[in-house]
């Protein structure tokens, strides 16, 4: 395809090279404590030491986790076709307002005729070559473009999730306001953000991957006033969402 | 000193003790008090010296509602001591007196100064010679003492935080009114939030025998779901937003609906000598006797117009105090209150009311009389009484800043002798005081009403409990009345100073001079007196002040008319409006290593960004005689796609894009339809129906707006992504960025099959780029775009291969050099918002003929027929004497043109730079006179590139 | 200034959240004359009052919407994004079109 360049999975051994796909700030991250390890292609922090103790956090207070690894493929297309391409592939069509889950995936409506479909590294390179392939069988025109490395995810989860973004947003978080599965674009620390709700307490940010380094400083300085941590995605369930049961529903 | 008997409803704990130093001393009290009552217990009479004359000033409100109580804590000035809780351990200083509060050698302001000092006397005094003004405010800074500010902090040492909360209602204010509002719209299902500025919930309540009540409400309004905050006073009301400023953190409160319920302020009286310790209001004696178990004074004589006076007497009666004598201004109450008061053998003395206190220190008698309608004792009336405490009680206003914020007019009641806010904007309700209901009974209902009401504009309840609150206020008999105090009661010929604001020291005589003078309204005599613009915000003298000037303009009061006090309404430390501090700083992914490498960063637009690596020639030097590489991810750069995407680039830029073959490349000029430059960049054609736009780094953001604006107007077939962020960019460049690149990559680099302004995908390490030969900087150069998750890993990979060859990694600055050795402009540096294409050598990227209207071609046409006014054009100096950006082109002795950019460059042995000069000034190998200041170059006009100019290098 | 205003497509939000794009001007659909041009690029109404005009949300969606706003009072009285015109013009101001037809009532 066209625009291979802005997909790192497409990095592959070559010869003596064997490229490593890492998050920008790997280095605040390992002076925070994080061990790092490969996962699916990745290099990641999987814990900050203390899996049980992030896991607590989690539980208790809240837990912030850096997620770039997450696949985040663009849709572009008018609001008819992405309906019908996002059923075709995932047999459901993406609501505004209200993510939803299907094809091990998280389908984002940011607006009528822009989905983000947010999926784990080992899926994101076959979700994309799935929606490459029902966009070149329309005859209208249909972006799909990789932004995995343009967006940075954060998961940030536990019963002080909430009250850790009231620290740095203004957006309107009450569950009356924000349901379960909830997707809200909108300013987060004073930069363009996208946030999902996966799960009671559970809550997946999304922001321009450059910012990375500030956010991290950001919602860690934000959680750590309410005794929350850095954990890592040991400490978290698939997608960097809550573990089961580990939260009040 | 001791406490009293333990009452019912007092706020300390006596088993729990604390300590803390006040000016070195040992004050010990309970948990629970405030810095002022654990004071007051061990007998500390006098809490600060006056702002300008010194005066020895006590405590008046127990609620902050003057500067009196202002004390130093460790290292924050400006800390009420009536309202801030004793902490165990802190050091307290007294503020504003040298050498102590006892002995104030400033006094001597008040006893020989008095005649000299009047109002405007700073203005009219310091201000010749101007000269001498950082002197004089020295000077004065250390008369007015206004406590001790450390002079730096360390980043967050002290932690201000920001919490934003979002409900259905707001409720400001957590007396009766307040609470009931909170229960009534939390009981009709709404989200309610309220916020109080007391220790407590209940306000008044709490002090006047009814804390059970008051804890009992509360204990309803959080069982209802209310969110109750104490001691988080609302400092303002901006658009709906209330700020609300708690501990260390400013909650915004963004509600659909506001209660305001704010309550009222006691006044005091104006008479002489009226701001000795010992003068107190009504709710300062009560709050210390019934929240801190303090006898206020041993004798007291109680001045009111109505009958918070007279409640008041007979509470400190009860509590062992003994009143002397109970003055009030009505000449004919009769009621329970009265009742009880003669049946408890106090004297009540109708009609009369304090013209004069006595005193040096603190106040030791005063005279009660009868006064004319002037305020004037009458002859034969005076008696005087020994006493150690003066209660008075001037009726009070309410507290309705916030709702005269919100828009709100204020309108004089001669009912209730006060300002009350009237037409509020939709969505605020006023309850309680703040609505001139007053008594218990109508400030609960009126909470009842307004909570409902308000619940009921946000879809809860069905507006029954609305209308039954209001059937019940209507229903309720009228208030006791209260009597009009005047402007300023006095013995005939009395001389002692008589304050109408006691922050700021301004005296009757002061006002009276200001209106003499001219300033006759009461924004001007504000102004002029700084009356109710000290800490308090006039709570206690925006009445007094009105009221003075009233009489002494011969306008009635409601002609008068009163200022709206500005926000913050409570006083907080700067940094509370702060919050948390917020600065998105973007960064490559490569940031991490460039540090490592000891770059120095900076900023650069919203992006930090290495400068250099420490020796800025020598990167420089690299490019031209080796290898060098930059990161230059910040560039912007956007994915056009669509069948219609060349044809929408070529409306965008002032040359022709659509015709651009897959895999070239071409630079582009962004414009306006007013022909003015707005952004350049380089535009590649990746695929048939794909490009990949790139923009200058701080245009990213802008350019995506302008795009996507025009594509909402023209509804074409085009998707454009935002891509910057996700791909970092490498431009590797010099003599030997070829051979450097073929030891990472299997792909064609040769001249031939990859040529000049070339764009091919290939992969480099094994990771797939899209690479480009683009020739910013001068010399074959590759800028390689690939995804971010690789950024370090590939810039390490182009370091190791290119070490044989002596490369360098190069800062922003040498590439500063570099391109302007290339004559390559800097739109934003070497262009404003003024240049065109044509004025800035750029005419070559027009295309006025291109079939179809393109952003500025009207403007460019016209442009093209009238000439150039100006020309951007470049220049040299011998030498490294290097010109100032910014610096002035002269001709014939006048500014004519200014120095954009200038350099050293070491390759040229010669000071570059560009500049606008007149048109006509702007030959080849002209010559130019550039001025900064006493200094004066001469340079020579270079057109085109001052190095290889015809490109051989770049496409070699 | 704080008042919020609601994104047809996200909801309501502070108003830090958008970017500004001004009232609401009508490209020229052909070669304008001087005086035209003049005017388009350089004159605005500066109403004080009612004016439709852009508004991008920059921190969210990133759509493009109009508005019509109370200039005095920053009451938004409604938003919407455009009704898309023909592909050659930006587009319409029903707020500049009441003006052509000398109506005074949107101030």
């Amino acid at each position: 395809m066209s625009l291979e360049f802005l997909s790192a999975d497409r990095a592959q051994p070559q010869g003596a090279f064997t490229p490593l796909l890492q998050s920008n700030i790997e280095a605040e991250l390992v002076a925070a404590g994080a061990q790092i390890e490969e996962r699916d292609g990745w290099r990641v922090a999987a814990s900050f030491g203390d899996t049980i103790a992030e896991k607590r956090a989690c539980a208790e207070s809240v837990g912030v986790a850096e997620l770039s690894s997450l696949g985040i493929t663009e849709l572009l297309a008018a609001p008819a076709v992405i309906e019908a391409i996002t059923t075709e592939v995932a047999g459901t069509a993406a609501k505004l307002g209200i993510a939803v889950f299907a094809a091990d995936a998280w389908w984002c409506t940011v607006k009528p005729d822009r989905v983000l479909a947010i999926t784990s590294p080992a899926d994101t390179a076959a979700l994309r070559e799935r929606l490459q392939a029902a966009a070149a069988s329309r005859s209208e025109l249909v972006s799909v473009t990789d932004l995995t490395s343009t967006l940075t995810s954060f998961s940030v989860s536990g019963p002080l999730a909430r009250d850790t973004f009231a620290r740095i947003t203004a957006l309107d978080l009450r569950a009356r306001e924000f349901p379960l599965h909830g997707f809200l674009p909108g300013s987060i620390g004073r930069v363009p953000g996208l946030l999902l709700r996966q799960g009671a307490d559970s809550f997946l940010h999304l922001f321009g991957a450059a910012s990375a380094q500030y956010m991290w400083e950001s919602v860690i300085d934000a959680a750590a006033e309410l005794g929350g941590r850095a954990v890592g995605i040991d400490a978290l369930g698939p997608l960097g969402g809550a573990v089961e049961g580990a939260t009040n529903a | 000193m001791s406490r009293l008997d333990p009452q019912p409803a007092e706020r300390i704990d006596r088993s729990k003790k604390l300590k803390f130093k006040f000016d070195g001393k040992t004050v010990s009290g309970f948990e629970g008090d405030t810095i002022a009552s654990a004071l007051y217990a061990q007998g500390q009479r006098i809490f600060s010296r006056s702002f300008k004359y010194h005066r020895p000033r006590g405590i008046v409100s127990a609620s902050g509602w003057t500067a009196n109580s202002l004390v130093q804590d460790g290292e924050w000035p400006g800390i009420r001591a009536t309202t801030e809780r004793a902490q165990e351990g802190t050091e307290i200083k007294h503020m504003n007196a040298w050498p102590s509060l006892n002995f104030d050698v400033m006094r001597a302001s008040d006893i020989f100064g008095g005649p000299f000092m009047p109002a405007g006397f700073y203005y009219k005094t310091f201000i010749w010679p101007r000269s001498a003004w950082p002197l004089y405010e020295k000077v004065l800074r250390n008369a007015a003492g206004l406590g001790v500010l450390k002079k730096s902090q360390a980043h967050r040492e002290w932690r201000t935080d920001y919490r934003r909360r979002h409900c259905d209602v707001l409720v400001i204010g957590g007396g009766i009114a307040g609470l009931s509002a909170a229960i009534a719209a939390a009981r009709e299902g709404a989200d309610v939030v309220l916020v109080d500025e007391d220790i407590e919930p209940g306000g008044q309540l709490l002090w006047q025998g009814k804390h059970e009540q008051a804890r009992a409400l509360a204990d309803e309004a959080k069982a209802a779901g209310v969110e109750i905050m104490s001691s988080a006073p609302a400092l303002g009301y901006f658009d709906g937003m209330v700020p609300v400023w708690q501990g260390s953190t400013l909650h915004q409160i963004r509600a659909q609906r506001h209660v305001a319920a704010t309550g009222s302020i006691e006044q005091p009286l104006v008479f002489p000598n009226n701001d000795l310790p010992g003068v107190m209001l009504s709710t300062g004696a009560l709050k210390l006797a019934a929240l801190y178990a303090l006898k206020p004074g041993d004798d007291a004589v109680v001045a009111t117009t109505g009958d918070r006076g007279l409640e008041a007497a007979l509470a400190l009666h009860a509590v062992g105090v003994n009143v002397v004598a109970v003055a009030d201004l009505m000449v004919n109450r009769s009621n329970e209150l009265t009742a009880a008061i003669e049946s408890a053998g106090i004297q009540l003395l109708r009609g009369m009311t304090v013209v004069e206190a006595t005193g040096n220190k603190h106040i030791k008698g005063c005279t009660l009389a009868e006064i004319d309608a002037k305020g004037v004792a009458k002859a034969g009336t005076e008696e005087r009484f020994d006493c150690d405490l003066l209660v008075v009680s001037g009726g009070t206003v309410p507290a309705s800043s916030l709702m005269l914020q919100a828009g709100a007019k204020a309108k004089f009641n001669s009912q209730t002798n006060c300002f009350l806010p009237e037409d509020p904007p939709p969505g605020i309700h006023p309850a309680g005081a703040v609505a001139g209901k007053e008594e218990l009974d109508a400030a609960a209902l009126s909470g009842t009403l307004a909570g409902a009401r308000a619940a009921q504009e946000c879809e809860f309840g069905d507006g029954s409990a609305a209308s039954a609150a209001a059937a019940a206020l209507d229903a309720l008999p009228a208030p006791s009345p209260s009597a009009p105090s005047p402007a300023y009661q006095r013995t005939a010929g009395s001389k002692g100073k008589a304050f109408l604001d006691l922050d700021e020291d301004v005296t009757t005589k002061d006002m009276k001079y200001a209106i003499e003078e001219g300033y006759d309204s009461i924004e001007l005599s504000k102004r002029y007196t700084t009356v109710t613009m000290g800490p308090s915000q006039g709570r206690v003298s925006q009445l007094p002040s009105v009221r003075m000037v009233a009489e002494q303009t011969g306008l009635s009061i409601d002609e008068t008319g009163i200022t709206t006090a500005r926000p913050p309404w409570s006083s907080v430390p700067l940094g509370a409006w702060a919050g948390r501090p917020f600065t998105p700083a973007k960064r490559s992914a490569i940031h991490a290593r460039q540090r490592e490498l000891n770059a120095h960063v900076k900023w650069a637009g919203d992006w930090r960004r290495a400068y250099d690596y420490g020796d800025v020639r020598a990167e420089a030097a690299a490019v031209h005689n080796a290898v060098g590489m930059i990161d230059v991810s910040t560039l912007g750069k956007m994915i056009v796609g669509g069948p219609e995407a060349g044809q929408f680039l070529d409306r965008m830029y002032t040359n022709r894009l659509s015709d651009l073959k897959v895999g070239r490349i071409r630079y582009g000029v962004l414009g306006n339809d007013a022909g003015r430059i707005t952004d350049d960049g380089t535009v590649c054609r990746v695929s048939e129906e794909s490009f990949l736009v790139t923009t200058t780094s701080s245009g990213a953001d802008a350019v995506e707006r302008w795009f996507t604006w025009w594509l909402a107007a023209w509804e074409m077939d085009v998707h454009v992504t935002d891509v910057t962020q996700g791909l970092c960019a490498i431009n590797v460049a010099g003599p030997k960025a070829r051979d450097l690149l073929g030891k990472l990559t299997d792909a064609e680099l040769s001249n031939e099959g990859f040529g000049y302004l070339d764009g091919h995908q290939i992969q480099i390490a094994g990771v797939q780029c899209l690479a480009m030969r683009i020739g910013f900087v001068g010399e074959l150069g590759y800028e390689i775009h690939y995804p971010a998750a690789c950024g370090q890993y590939l810039w390490d990979q182009i370091l190791e291969a290119g070490a044989e060859y002596g490369i360098k990694p190069f800062g922003l600055e040498p590439q500063r050099i570099l391109r302007l050795e290339k004559a390559h402009i800097i739109v934003g540096q070497d262009t404003d918002s003024e240049s065109n294409a044509y004025e800035s050598q750029m005419g070559w990227i027009v295309k006025l003929d291109k079939e179809e209207d393109f952003m500025g071609k009207w403007a460019l046409e016209r442009a093209n027929e009238r000439g150039m006014v100006n020309t951007l054009v470049g220049f040299k100096i011998d030498g490294d004497d290097v010109p100032i950006e910014g610096s002035a082109i002269v001709i014939d002795g006048q500014p004519a043109g200014r120095v954009t950019s200038a350099r050293y460059s070491e390759l040229l042995g010669q000071s570059i730079g560009l500049a606008w000069v007149p048109a006509d000034h702007g030959q080849d190998g002209g010559s130019l006179q550039i001025k900064y200041g006493a200094k004066s170059q001469t340079a020579t006009i270079v057109h085109g590139a001052f190095y290889d100019p015809d490109q051989e290098r770049l496409r070699s | 200034m704080s008042f919020l205003l609601n994104c047809p497509i996200c909801g309501t939000r502070e108003v830090t959240d958008f970017a500004f794009g001004g009232e609401i001007v009508v490209r020229p659909q052909s070669r304008p004359g001087e005086r035209e041009l003049n005017a388009y690029n350089y004159f605005r109404a500066n109403t004080d009052g009612v004016q439709r005009e852009w508004w991008w949300h920059r921190a969210g969606c990133r759509t493009w919407f109009q508005a019509e706003r109370n200039t005095s009072t920053n009451e938004v009285l409604w938003t919407a994004v455009p009704e898309i015109t023909d592909a050659t013009q930006a587009p319409v101001s029903p707020v500049a079109e009441a003006r052509a037809a000398g109506g005074e009532e949107l101030r």
